[in-house]
């Protein structure tokens, strides 16, 4: 009884926790405008995040240390610093997203303009960060994160014809009005939304922050293999929604208020109010794990004192880098770009920049000086290569596809 | 790798190493288990027969720089480094007798707050972290 | 360095120059199309939202702020395409019809956000047909 109940809580944590800002654009715009043609691609992405989070996590929970700290190690300073410039800067354009996120959900609960509420949300989230203990800042904004079952909800009172949806989910297909490159584009995006890098860098230095050891191993593969994909349901109900209400009327999304629109339609006010808070929940909650990531980064590529386990005082450098994180991010979200634009930037970059991420990963999760004797087993080993070839070829054809389809136009 | 002049006859037996894997970007830990940088270059010393010998671990700000061939700045940044904190005596070099052992982190005999890497930490601790309420309240 | 500029300016490049000149009809009929897209997007989310508000399936904050952001994307749309130079008599013919239809498509838009913003739902039915109609007479100006 007494493993069950933080398995059972992890797991809901997970789910709840696994969407955010790329999440919740890039699944309903998707859905707008392709239907269900690419839904497979969240499969892709949910099956390799299970993986290289499972990586992840065992490297931090056998080896006591988190995957960035060892890329410099592992990798050398200069393949060390690349990797932080890159990460940090996707990691930035992220933040900005989501706190942009934050904004908007309240917005639209206030009918205050959004931009006010930027420098509110910046703080707040900076402040939970500041005083929330990490295992009770996970676990609140996770479980919070449940609302977004709405979704969920709302699809099923919608009551499409499945029979046709699991064939058009089946039968993936260019829809008519499209190119096959925005097509491929929109796959792109949809692949770096679910295969989130800073998940995987907060990840690993979370289960460090809460002294995962290999007891803990269980509960870690629990949250992994059950909660991650539970997660990616919920990413799909998003595309549904879209998909059933939005795309017959011809409308696409470039507006988080969009989002919850076919909620508000199929169940009414009480489920567009759980689902506004679902959002506020996901994209708060990824707000504070990209500014803890950029922290982390940093941090551990210097060898700096990181973490919220211990006083701020003790980890100061930490803490400033976060805070910095945070006010840049508010700065450039005050300039009022638009950001259904900055989260789709975000999530394309994150998908040229993959393998940068989830090499280390795989490279640290082979290597017995940090493993002992668990390191990766052959069939994980397989998969997550097979992902990597995967991942190699989706970063090569980002940038041209993004300069042919001009940004998914 | 910065190495002295003079050969040293050193004919006690020590360890084999690879030191790029097994020293160099290694994390240090210090006395009480606190992160404290990371080695961010390596002192070697001659011996007598022509084979190196580390002699000490450097660590801190504008080591790494100089390493990676940006000696310029990493010696302006060392230069620094000792301009803005001219009265401590912090070490950037570690001598070999202060490390107690060498795996994935490698543990020294000493503070955290004695490593020149410490430096921007005290810093910041003092004039900007510390100031916020609520610095030293543990989680 | 240079490779990394290089590849951010041909990615900032992808940001589409939406009043780039049209040259050919085809060309004009192309960004017609577009702009008939984005003005549909903005008028089937207002009529949307307008009618969950009716039925009492959304609150006024949340329906006015969507609709104020739909009605600011469209007007953007339609000024975007104005802008655009015809490049032959057909296609100032075509901007005469379209610039019609998106000027009655803003006016409903704009009018629904009013009544929304005021909390009110008077006139709103009325509203959402013509919406309804606007949308219609978006896809007749470009004939699949």
């Amino acid at each position: 009884m007494k493993k069950v109940l933080p398995i059972f809580l992890g797991i809901l944590t997970a789910i709840g926790g696994f969407v955010d800002m790329g999440d919740l654009v890039a699944n309903a715009a998707v859905g707008a405008r392709f239907g269900f043609s690419l839904a497979w691609v969240v499969v892709v992405g949910v099956v390799g995040i299970v993986v290289f989070a499972e990586l992840s996590g065992r490297v931090a929970a056998v080896s006591g240390r988190a995957v960035f700290d060892l890329v410099r190690e592992r990798l050398g300073p200069v393949a060390g610093a690349l990797n932080l410039g890159a990460s940090f800067f996707i990691n930035s354009l992220t933040l900005v997203a989501e706190i942009a996120g934050v904004a908007i959900a309240v917005s639209l609960v206030a009918s205050v303009n959004y931009l006010f509420l930027i420098p509110v949300a910046a703080f707040l989230v900076w402040l939970v960060i500041w005083r929330m203990p990490f295992s009770v800042l996970e676990q609140v904004f996770g479980l919070l994160g449940l609302a977004l079952l709405v979704f969920v909800v709302a699809v099923v009172k919608i009551g499409p014809d499945w029979g046709d949806v699991i064939h058009q989910v089946t039968h993936p297909a260019v829809p008519e009005e499209e190119s096959v490159w925005t097509y491929c584009y929109y796959a792109i995006a949809l692949f770096g939304a679910a295969m989130t890098p800073y998940e995987v860098f907060f990840f690993s230095s979370g289960a460090v922050e809460e002294h995962w050891s290999t007891k803990d191993l269980a509960v870690e593969r629990a949250n992994v293999f059950v909660g991650f994909p539970l997660g990616g349901l919920l990413s799909l109900a998003i595309m549904a929604c879209a998909a059933l209400v939005l795309l017959p009327a011809g409308a696409e999304v470039d507006a988080l208020a969009q989002v919850p629109l076919p909620v508000a339609t199929a169940i009414g006010k009480l489920g567009l109010a759980v689902a506004l808070l679902g959002i506020f929940a996901a994209t708060f909650g990824a707000a504070l794990e990209t500014a803890l990531s950029a922290g982390y980064a940093i941090a551990q590529y210097f060898g700096w004192q990181w973490g919220k386990f211990v006083r701020p005082r003790d980890a100061a450098r930490f803490h400033l880098v976060v805070l910095v994180a945070i006010v840049g991010a508010m700065i450039v979200g005050l300039a009022g770009i638009d950001p259904v634009k900055v989260t789709e930037y975000s999530i394309v970059l994150s998908a040229a920049a993959l393998p940068l991420t989830y090499l280390p990963i795989l490279i640290v999760a082979n290597d017995p000086t940090y493993m002992g004797e668990r390191t990766c087993g052959r069939i994980m080993n397989a998969i997550a290569t097979v992902y990597l070839v995967l991942l190699v070829v989706v970063a090569v054809a980002t940038i041209p596809l993004m300069i042919v389809t001009r940004a998914g136009a | 790798m910065s190495a002295t002049d003079d050969p040293v006859d050193r004919s006690r037996s020590g360890r084999t190493m690879d030191l790029a894997l097994e020293l160099l970007d290694h994390q240090i830990v210090d006395r009480e288990g606190r992160l404290a940088g990371k080695v961010d270059d390596v002192e070697l010393e001659l011996d007598l027969d022509g084979s190196a010998h580390v002699s000490a671990l450097l660590s801190g700000p504008g080591v790494l720089m100089e390493r990676m061939g940006h000696r310029r700045f990493g010696r302006w940044r060392q230069r620094m480094e000792r301009v803005l904190e001219p009265d401590d005596d912090w070490r950037t070099r570690i001598p070999l007798r202060s490390v107690r052992t060498i795996e994935s982190r490698v543990r020294v005999n000493l503070d955290a707050a004695d490593l020149a890497s410490h430096g921007t930490e005290r810093w910041v601790g003092d004039h900007a972290v510390g100031h916020i309420p609520g610095a030293r309240h543990v989680d | 360095m240079v490779l990394v500029s290089v590849v951010a300016v041909l990615v900032l490049g992808c940001v589409q120059n939406p009043a780039a000149p049209a040259r050919t009809a085809d060309a004009y009929l192309a960004a017609l199309d577009k702009t008939v897209g984005a003005a549909t997007s903005s008028v089937a989310t207002t009529r949307l939202a307008a009618e969950a508000l009716v039925a009492e399936r959304a609150t006024f904050p949340y329906v006015g702020e969507t609709v104020s952001g739909a009605e600011d994307e469209l007007g953007s749309t339609v000024a975007t395409f104005a802008s655009i130079q015809p490049p032959d008599d057909g296609s100032v013919d075509l901007r005469a019809d379209a610039l019609a239809v998106l000027d009655a498509a803003q006016e409903h838009v704009s009018a629904v956000r009013i009544i929304v913003r005021n909390g009110s739902t008077d006139g709103l039915d009325a509203l959402i047909d013509a919406l309804s109609a606007d949308a219609d007479a978006l896809a007749a100006l470009v004939p699949a």
